[in-house]
This record gives C-alpha cells, structure tokens and sequence, in this order.
C-alpha cells in the first residue's frame, strides 16, 4: 500500500507537471485551432530564465532562512520564468503566427515547429547543449546559528558548514562538522581560532518536498484559470472567440488581444511548468521541453483539446499511468515472467489510444459540427 | 440605460450630436466590393439620420449582407468612403466600430451556442468593462463594481427581451424565435446607436414575428435608436420601415417610402425577374 500510494504521488507530479504544460496547447488551439508546437519550447526558456534567476538569487542570498529562503527564492525563479515564457510567446505569436493566421492550418503548423526548431537550437548556441544542475547544493536553503551553541560531544544530525560571510556565495562550502561525529574539542577550538563565529546547516530538497510544491501549484493554477475563464471578461471573450473567432469581433472583442493573453497565460503556466520540471528532475538542458512538451500535447488530446479540464485531466492521467506501468510492470504469469517496464511508454499509449478509440473527442472534449 | 455614458466616453462630440434629429449618423458614398470578378456591391449610396428606420431589401444574392460586412468592418471596400457617427471607419476592424457604436444581427444565427444565455450578452458589453486581470485576481474594486454594473444591465436586457427565467441555459438549447431575440440583445449590450439586422423574423411565425416588430419599436425609442434592417417578409419591412432601399445585382434600383416602393416598376421587375412574387404581395420566400 505504502509503495502503491508512493508510486501514485509520484505520477501525480510528474502528471501535474503534464497538465500545466498541456493548458497551453489546449488554450491555444481553442482560441486558434493551432496546434503550438513551440510551446516545449517556451518552457524550456521560462525553465533557464529560472535557472539563471535562482543563481543570482539563490535562497542563500535571501534575506531569511531555512525554508522562508527557499519559497522566497523560488517565488522569484518562478515570476522570472512565468514572465519570460509569457513575453515570448506573445512575441512570437505576433512576429510569427499572426501575420500567416489566414493562411491555413498546415502553414500555420509548419511555423511552429519552425520556431520550435529555431528556439531549440537558439538555446543551444547560447547556453550550450550539455545539461546543468538546477539547484546545486550550495545554493540550497540554509539554516545558520551561532557557532558558539555546539559543545565538544555533540552530535550534529546533518553536516555542519562554515559561514564566512552573508550572503555566502562561496562556491564550495567548507564543512566545519560531520553528521553523525561527535565534535570533537580541538576542531572547535581551531574554528574559533579562525575567527569563525556562525555556522549553517542546509535544508534537504527531499522527493516529498518537491512532490507537495508541485502538486499546490496545479491545484492554484487550477482555482486561477476556473476563476478566470468562467468570472472575468477575459474568459467570456476567450470563450467567445473560440467558439466564433470572426462572430466575437463584431460584439466589440478586440479578437487580437485576446489571442495575445491567451498565449501569455498558456505559455506563463507552462512556464511554472518548465520551471518544476526542472526542479523535479534537477536538471535542464535547451532540448528539454521537447519530450515533455509532447506528452503535454498527447495529455491535451486526451483530455479534449480545447477544453482546460480536460488537459489538466490528461496529464495527472499520463502521468499516474505511466508510473503504475513501470511500479506494476514486473508480474508472473504461470512460469514466464513478464516486464513491461522497458516498454513503459508502449503499454501507456495503449491505454491512452484504448480511451481516444473510444472518445475521439478526449475525455472532456466536445463534438464539434465542423462549421461549413 | 449606461450607453449615455459609454458614448460620452467614447466620444463627447457626436454624443450631443446624436441629440439632434436629422444628424446623419451614417453616410456612405460610392462603396464598392468585388470578389474576384463578382461585382457583389457597387456605387452604394446611403444616408441614415438618427432615429431612421429603413429597410433594405431585394433579392437572393443582391448583395445586402455584402453591405453589412462591409459596414460593419468585416470586408474592405474596394472602393468607397463610410463615415459613422462623423468617423471616417474606412478599414477599421469590428471591434472598433463596434466601440463606435454599430452592432448587428446575423442572417444565420451566430450565438456562442456554448455559453449561457446570460454569459452571451455579457459578452456583448465587452468593450464597457474596464479591468484588467491582476483586478479580477485580486478582486479589486475596479473588478467588482465593472462586473456588479454588467450584471445589472445584463439583468436588465434580459428581461426586456423575456429571457430572463433562460438565463442559465446554453444558448444552443433555446427555440428558434428566441435565439433571434438573443442575438438582438446581445448587440445591445454593446451600447449601438445603429443596430444592423440581417433579417431579423427569418423562420418566425406570424405572431413571433409581430411581437419582435413591436419589441423592435420600443428599442428605437428608449434606446435612441437607428436601424437598417434587411428583410425578405414584405410585409414585415413595409410595416415598420419609413424608407426602403431596394438592391438588385449590388446596386440600388430604387428608395423611398413603403408606398413609393410598391408602385415602382423596376422593383416590381426585379422581384419578378428573380422568381418572387411582388413585394406588395406580403408572401416572398425567405431564404430559409
Ligand atoms: N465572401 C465572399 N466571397 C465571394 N463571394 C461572396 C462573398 N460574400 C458574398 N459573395 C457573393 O456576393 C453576392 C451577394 O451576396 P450577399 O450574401 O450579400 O447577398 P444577399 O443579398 O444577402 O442574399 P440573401 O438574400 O440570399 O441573403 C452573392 O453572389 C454572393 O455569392
Ligand atoms: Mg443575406
């Protein structure tokens, strides 16, 4: 049971991350019936723009501790990513989608992925194509006391760090203590010698951690766009719009910019998403966005494209299921023994085309009459 | 009403303007439309005073839609000059001569099928709702009070048009004759001064469509209002128009009084010439 409820919280992440990257796309094509294939790449960049963010203001550098640093530093990566994606996809919506929108479909999908292609590759020259460490562990969290509260004998329950300065950007931290050693009189007495008189400890980013902020972020993003699209003006104009983009302009919606917002928003809550992407995994790279950024579409498709429930459905789906393939996929059958794990994606994609069979709508998707 | 204050707004000259009778809210010279080789609209000449009622009529394929859409912003002349309220909107989009204060109706009902009754006409007041979303996000005063007022008029429209017990329902699910209402009170919302109706008792019974002429009335009265109405039921348009202007292969055969209409020969032909019967007659086929 413990193990079941481990493997369900953890497909609930990485869905919840799915379905924040999926209510782009859905929100998009609702408004214009395109399909955004830039839009991996617009969380790739909300995730550096984070990353780059979190290192010049890491939560050591926040003006409190523990984890009061840690969400203060986050908050901030976070708005930097969330403003980042939403400027660019306007921008690109303005520079490259808008003046070919009465062009067609195909036209229209051909330059998103052009614009995918060129941010992945723009990302490459300028940040290079290895893959980084989103947090280090220097820039973790701390929690500093006074050098003075240790005695000879006691036992730290994690290692202890020297503070030289605040805020400390040293970039390798120097360990004053050992979790699990007695301290020992002359190690002090040589500290104190130095001049040292505050040390830290670092606050662990644990799988239960990470887990819980991503999970609160979708429920908030959830309460933000049922709020917006269903109270607002805005999400009466955005319904309208998608559902007679040409019938809106004549009820005094300016269609434009409501296209404009909808891609601020759809790229500003992936751009949460890129950023806990990055977070969960530690790690990105300019080609990150893209095998997400896929499954977010596939999790879209499922859930209804055009429909927010629904993408947001989707993803927690694609990602519970495949987690449970790979948690369940070793059995016995008789005298052979099966594993599926290596087939993880094979046997997820089952499933999820078994429900497209059955509702080539998606889950929450509407039949629409194709207007003539 | 708030649609005083909305042109205010918008505009305070013309707004005392409206106040006069004879003021001519809509001049349009010589417009000209051609899709490829079709010439759908040429040498179009129209003058509306404010408070006018005219019909604009003629048959199947005469080009009268052609003319909505391009007054309204939906086509670019290819030729030709419309001034609207003193404007010169010659290649304005829509929604900004909406905001002008033009709203229209549909030949074929164009509701946002999925969304309420209520949210429909909301949507209409679009241009009038000054928040922005950090205002919503944080409920702000600005938010609250727009969303109060809109509500409020919204309540209002609704059961001027008998809708208000539908105000929850898809727009979708309601009858014929009330989708039509609806899309009337969704252009009002948007605070016209002229309002656009592409034959506005299309499908509707006898009854029905008495009920909308005298609905019609009131709206010209306690709104201030000048309409162009494009109908097929002659009837309906000789009842209620002052003057008719009658379109035949996108050019003007014939204005004047529903009397004058009647008798003139051109029109007469042109009815003939198309299959209907005469205007006179009361029964031409609608499009539908
Ligand atoms: N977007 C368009 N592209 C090409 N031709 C068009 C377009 N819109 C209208 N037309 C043509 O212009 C002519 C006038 O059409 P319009 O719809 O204005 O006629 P109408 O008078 O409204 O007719 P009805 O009574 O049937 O509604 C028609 O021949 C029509 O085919
Ligand atoms: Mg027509």
């Amino acid at each position: 049971m413990d193990f079941f409820l481990e493997q369900l919280g953890n497909g609930l992440s990485k869905g919840s991350i799915f379905a924040l990257i999926a209510v782009g796309y859905t929100m998009v094509y609702g408004v214009i019936r395109l399909i955004n294939f830039a839009h991996g790449e617009f969380v790739m960049v909300a995730a550096f723009a984070g990353y780059f963010c979190l290192g010049a203001l890491p939560p050591s550098a926040m003006p409190m501790q523990g984890y009061w640093a840690l969400g203060a530093s986050m908050a901030l990566a976070t708005a930097c990513a969330v403003l980042t994606a939403g400027v660019l996809a306007v921008a690109v919506e303005r520079a490259a989608y808008r003046p070919i929108r009465k062009a067609g479909r195909i036209a229209a999908l051909l330059t998103a992925i052009g614009v995918s292609l060129f941010l992945q590759n723009f990302g490459i020259q300028v940040v290079g194509a290895s893959d980084r460490a989103f947090m280090q562990e220097r820039q973790l969290p701390r929690r500093v006391s006074a050098l003075s509260l240790y005695k000879p004998g006691d036992i730290p329950p994690a290692d202890i760090y020297v503070l030289h300065e605040w805020p400390d950007a040293a970039t390798d931290l120097e360990i004053a203590f050992r979790a699990g050693e007695a301290i020992k009189p002359e190690d002090l007495a040589d500290l104190q010698s130095q001049g040292v008189h505050m040390v830290f400890s670092l606050c662990p980013m644990t799988d239960g951690l990470k887990r819980w902020i991503i999970i609160s972020a979708l429920a908030a993003c959830c309460l933000f766009l049922h709020c917006l699209v269903r109270y607002t003006a805005f999400g009466r104009s955005m319904r309208a719009v998608s559902y007679d983009i040409e019938g809106a302009q004549f009820m005094g919606v300016n269609v434009n910019r409501v296209i404009s917002l909808t891609f601020f928003i759809g790229a500003a809550i992936g751009g949460l998403g890129g950023v806990l992407l990055a977070l969960f995994y530690n790690t990105l790279d300019p080609l990150m966005g893209l095998i997400p950024g896929l499954k977010a579409f596939i999790a879209a498709v499922l859930g209804g494209i055009g429909s927010v429930p629904g993408a947001l459905l989707g993803g927690l789906l694609l990602g519970v299921v495949e987690d449970l393939v790979v948690a369940y996929g070793h059995f016995e059958l008789g005298s052979t023994k099966f594993n599926l794990t290596t087939y993880r994606d094979a046997v997820a994609y089952t499933v999820l085309i078994t429900i497209l069979l059955l509702r080539p709508q998606g889950i929450l998707g509407r039949e629409r009459a194709q207007k003539l | 009403m708030g649609d005083k204050q909305a042109v205010e707004e918008a505009e305070s000259t013309s707004g005392r303007d409206r106040l006069k009778r004879d003021f001519e809210i809509l001049s349009v010279e010589k417009l000209a439309k051609s899709f490829g080789g079709l010439r759908a609209v040429s040498d179009f000449d129209l003058e509306l005073k404010a408070g006018e009622l005219v019909g604009l009529i003629g048959p199947n394929g005469a080009g009268k839609t052609t003319v909505f859409n391009l007054l309204t912003g939906f086509y670019k002349p290819t030729s030709g000059v419309i001034r609207f309220a003193g404007y010169d909107v010659h290649g304005m989009p829509p929604h900004r001569i909406t905001e002008y204060g033009m709203a229209r109706t549909f030949q074929n009902i164009r509701l946002f099928g999925d969304m309420t009754v209520e949210d429909n006409v909301k949507v209409g007041f679009h241009h009038r709702t000054c928040y922005g979303i950090a205002d919503a996000l944080l409920r702000r005063r600005a938010f609250r009070d727009s969303e109060a007022e809109v509500a409020q008029k919204t309540g209002e429209l609704l059961d001027l048009f008998s809708l208000a017990d539908k105000r929850g329902e898809p727009a979708r699910s309601l009858p014929y004759g009330e989708q039509r209402r609806l899309e009337i009170a969704r252009a009002m919302a948007a605070g016209p001064r002229l309002l656009l109706l592409d034959e506005p008792v299309a499908g509707m019974n006898r009854s029905e469509s008495r009920d909308l002429m005298a609905l019609l009335r009131r709206l010209r009265v306690e709104f201030d209002l000048t309409m162009l109405l494009i109908e097929h039921d002659i009837k309906f348009v000789m009842d209620i128009c002052e003057r008719i202007v009658v379109l035949d292969g996108g050019e003007i055969i014939a204005s004047g009084s529903p009397a004058e209409i009647c008798s003139n020969p051109a029109v007469i032909e042109a009815y003939l010439g198309s299959g209907g019967s005469t205007p006179g007659g009361g029964g031409m086929n609608a499009s539908r």
